[in-house]
């Protein structure tokens, strides 16, 4: 007897396989990528700190996103197939088996299940764990690392997580079970949902806020503010995707419906009813395969082109393989002496063994955050409530004209770069003393010179101003009488040492210890080799990468779940009515193409939505790119259209599996 | 030429895994003219619903022939099975087999719309049936919001619309109060005196008793062949009622 319950209880399991074994699947798959996200996220794992940083804050970005993905779609899942075996309960009940036996194999099932899921997950976790540390290491520019050795911490956090949300499934079950009356569990669930009102104030608040979120999309007049608004836009389109698909499609099909001639043919009257019959159902279900539909494709475009597009990004901000940098003001009394400087580090390079070292190319420039007080007048200190602000880069005509080969008069004038253009003809800066500085400004400039050397930054009110070299001293001078100190002019010097850039770390750090004094008066020297900052980079982007890429195919796997519980479904529903039509004398290939058709439907409406969310996410996601120094229009394109691609060619996979399985149903 | 001839109809049931075989169908013959109503009466078991199925063409005989018209059922292709149905059968079921997602008039009119009827022409065969079967304030309700009774004559509906050679009701009363089954045998048997041929299975006396004929089966064959003639509806019922006496208690009786 006392083996009675787990038999029964693998034996329900076993026959409703075709339910059970997909989420046995995503519990499995859900465990496995949370157990290998802890795993990844060690410390020991890594080598480097600096890096180690940014991968560690992905990581667990990426846990806490796979934990509430977790919990909300087991639970889900988990509540639609008990809701489905309410009749069979219902029957043990009556068949005289106390409600303590019947939660004794839900018990059981939940063990089996739980165990198998977790245990499964984590093996796979272990196993794949190698594969993926040296993947992302690769990703990152690194030596692969092989890391075998499993992460028990990891494995005991995962174990814990899962068997809390499957215990948690359980406790719901049972709950509901003991609210329930055995006769009301054995009556079956065919009465009929009422066919739907067309809901248009649902329908209006849709259009409104999906309006509303494209509109943010498309006119975001900057990067900053693209990156501010993102969220609230995508929180509107999501809303607008739910009331649209909620009410839209009842007005559709409704539609569709009053045109007799639409309606009354063989295969339009079958799938159009049956669409219009589980609609409320079918909306949701639609709108939730859409926004994970978007989301996969969002995710997996962006971080694609970002990884991609760092390349291009990094001999831009980085025009040598090693940058010296000094920080000096122009006006000072015994002012830099620039060649000195040259000279002194190219022989410190040839003593370090670089005899061939050469400069490429030198830059000046000092940024200033400004508070715009009137028409071109611009002041410098505490902002104001409600004045905008805005960051100046001040750099002399040659800077300009070097970094990006187009010529300037030198005039005197202020050549300025603005978004949106330069209102006004003059330029002031008001450093808070007596004196002003006010510049008449020339030609907008046409391009934005690569000045910064920064990961990331945030490229709104930003102005460059190019200058006459003196004026930058003068300007140095006023700002000091005003008592709020003299202008940091930053001077970059690229230069190629012509050695094993792996090096220039170390061998950078040690030329600090060289005498760097009777130079002039300056605040700070230092030094940057690209090499580091493009690890650092590479880390920084291909954690986002990783992230994209493993998050996406986990909303896919959701997405496919979602679409095959809920054909599967449908598919029992729709087996009796089948049955009847054929008895009517429907033939076959016509149910085959009304099935289809109906499919066709299910699959392609929430794709084709999507594909229009990401036509407009489009613009938005190109803006915040420009953070990250992408601005590739055909890199962004191609990888939108990759990412596209291949999400076809998997959900085209989806389709056709879950079509076939469908088919065997009513067929 | 009779409409419909059962000729020495055979059908053997093959267990799917071992054991003996089941002879469901021993040698039915019968034939049916045009405009009879012929109640099929037997116990359970007795192969009525296999027979319904041959007539149906929804499963195929082991032995013997169906004509109707004189065409043989088992010379139908497969492909024009569903169309031969369609336009020659109309079914009524015990259960109504309604579609809970079709109303009540587009139920009746799925057998045009699945022949590929013109949008003008529906309307103006659906309004004198529903006129005839009541149901003209009925025709936009869903299943789940009528009476079995009104849901069985949408059922008739649906089965009349195509004009069919032949009606097959599979115990049409089976689910229904005896006042709306009284009230379904009138109709069907006013259909059958403007000409409709009708044949039904049935459990029950009453239902038989509307039928001008009552064909009883046992053991998979024909056992009587009563006909109402001139008799009175009592005197028919009693004379049905006497046949299944002797059917329930093993009689050798072979009038």
């Amino acid at each position: 007897m006392g083996e009675l319950y787990p038999r029964l209880a693998l034996q329900n399991i076993r026959r409703g396989r075709q339910f059970y074994l997909p989420y046995l699947l995503t519990v499995l798959a859900t465990c496995a990528a949370f157990y290998l996200v802890l795993a990844l996220n060690r410390q020991s794992l890594w080598p480097d700190k600096a890096r180690y940083a940014y991968l560690s804050a992905f990581m667990t970005i990426g846990s806490l996103v796979i934990a509430l993905f977790a919990a909300v779609f087991l639970t889900y899942t988990g509540r639609f197939l008990s809701k489905r075996r309410q009749r069979e309960l219902g029957l043990y009940n009556i068949l005289g088996m106390g409600k303590g036996h019947i939660a004794l194999i839900l018990g059981y099932e939940a063990l089996f299940l739980a165990v198998a899921g977790i245990g499964g997950g984590l093996l796979a976790g272990m196993v794949l764990q190698g594969v993926f540390t040296a993947l992302l290491s690769a990703l990152m520019g690194m030596p692969p690392i092989f890391s075998p050795a499993p992460s028990p911490a990891g494995a005991v956090a995962t174990a814990g997580l899962f068997a809390a949300i499957l215990l948690g499934n359980l406790v719901l079950d049972l709950a509901r079970l003991k609210l329930q009356k055995p006769v009301e569990l054995l009556r079956e669930s065919a009465v009929g949902e009422r066919e739907p009102r067309t809901r248009w104030l649902l329908a209006l608040a849709g259009l409104a806020t999906l309006g509303g979120g494209y509109a943010i999309a498309v006119t975001a007049p900057s990067a900053a503010d693209a990156l501010v608004l993102y969220f609230p836009a995508v929180l509107l389109v999501i809303l607008g995707t739910y009331c649209l698909f909620t009410a839209g499609s009842v007005a559709v099909l409704k539609l569709l419906k009053k045109n007799r001639r639409f309606y009354y043919q063989t295969t339009h009257f079958i799938g159009l009813s049956g669409m219009l019959y589980r609609m409320k159902r079918n909306a949701v279900g639609l709108a939730n395969i859409c926004v994970l539909c978007t989301m996969v494709l969002v995710m997996t475009s962006g971080t694609l082109t970002l990884y991609l597009g760092s390349e291009e990004l990094i001999p831009k901000r980085y025009p040598g393989e090693v940058t010296v940098c000094v920080v000096y003001d122009p006006a000072a009394e015994r002012p830099l002496d620039q060649a000195e400087l040259d000279r002194r580090f190219a022989l410190c390079a040839q003593r370090w063994g670089y005899p061939d070292a050469r400069e490429l190319d030198q830059t000046a420039c000092a940024a200033l955050w400004l508070t715009e007080v009137g028409e071109g007048v611009f002041q410098d200190g505490d902002p104001a409530p409600g004045l905008s602000r805005f960051y100046f880069y001040l750099m002399p005509y040659e800077t300009y004209e070097r970094r990006t080969g187009l010529p300037l008069p030198h005039d005197g004038a202020a050549h300025i770069y603005r978004e949106g253009g330069w209102p006004w003809e003059t330029l002031t800066l008001d450093f808070g003393g007596d004196d002003l500085a006010c510049f008449p400004v020339g030609q907008p400039l046409e391009a934005i010179p690569d000045v910064i050397s920064a990961l990331l930054y945030v490229g709104s009110n930003d102005c460059y101003v190019a200058l006459p070299e003196e004026a930058l001293a003068q300007l140095s001078q006023l700002r000091a009488e005003s008592g709020r100190g003299p202008l940091s002019l930053t001077r970059s010097a690229y230069w190629d040492l012509g050695g094993d850039p792996g090096d220039y770390a170390t061998v950078l750090r040690a030329f600090y210890g060289e005498n760097w004094t009777g130079l002039g008066q300056y605040d700070r020297l230092f030094f940057q080799d690209r090499e580091s900052f493009a690890q650092e980079y590479y880390a920084l982007n291909s954690g986002f990468f990783f992230l994209g890429v493993f998050l996406g195919s986990l909303f896919l796997l959701a997405t496919a779940l979602i679409l095959y519980y809920k054909q599967l479904v449908e598919g029992y529903e729709d087996q009796a009515r089948y049955h009847i039509l054929r008895a009517v004398g429907m033939d076959r290939a016509t149910i085959r193409r009304s099935v289809n058709g109906q499919l066709l439907v299910v699959f392609f409406a929430p794709l084709l939505v999507s594909g229009v969310h990401l036509v407009f996410h489009f613009p938005l996601v190109r803006r915040l790119l420009t953070l990250f120094g992408v601005y590739d229009l055909w890199l962004e394109l191609a990888c939108a259209l990759g990412a596209l691609g291949l999400f076809l060619l998997l959900y085209a996979g989806m389709y056709r599996l879950t079509a076939r399985a469908y088919a065997r149903i009513v067929g | 030429m009779p409409m419909l001839e059962v000729q020495e109809l055979k059908k053997v049931y093959a267990p799917r895994f071992g054991g003996s075989p089941v002879q469901a169908l021993n040698g039915v013959t019968f034939h049916l003219e045009e405009g009879e109503f012929a109640a099929v009466m037997g116990e359970s078991g007795s192969g009525k619903t296999t027979l319904l199925n041959i007539l149906a063409a929804l499963g195929q005989p082991t032995a013997g022939r169906v004509r109707l018209d004189g065409r043989d059922l088992a010379q139908v292709r497969e492909r024009d099975l569903a169309a031969f149905r369609r336009d020659k059968l109309g079914f009524i079921f015990q259960e109504f087999n309604l579609l809970d997602t079709f109303s009540l008039r587009d139920n009746i009119l799925l057998p045009l719309v699945l022949a590929g009827t013109r949008v003008g022409e529906l309307e103006p065969r659906l309004q004198p049936l529903a006129r005839a079967l009541g149901l003209e304030e009925l025709l936009d309700k869903f299943p789940y919001e009528v009476s079995g009774g009104q849901k069985q004559r949408a059922a008739v509906a649906r089965a009349l619309i195509t004009r069919p050679r032949l009606v097959l009701a599979d115990e049409p009363t089976g689910a229904l109060d005896s006042r709306s089954a009284d009230q379904l045998l009138r109709l069907l048997r006013s259909f059958n005196d403007q000409g409709q041929t009708i044949v039904m299975v049935t459990h029950s006396l009453q239902a038989a008793s509307h039928a001008r004929r009552v064909l009883f089966i046992k053991d998979g064959a024909i056992f009587r062949d009563l006909r109402r003639g001139d008799l009175a509806e009592g005197r028919f019922y009693a004379a049905i009622a006497q046949v299944l006496t002797v059917l329930q208690t093993g009689g050798e009786d072979r009038g």
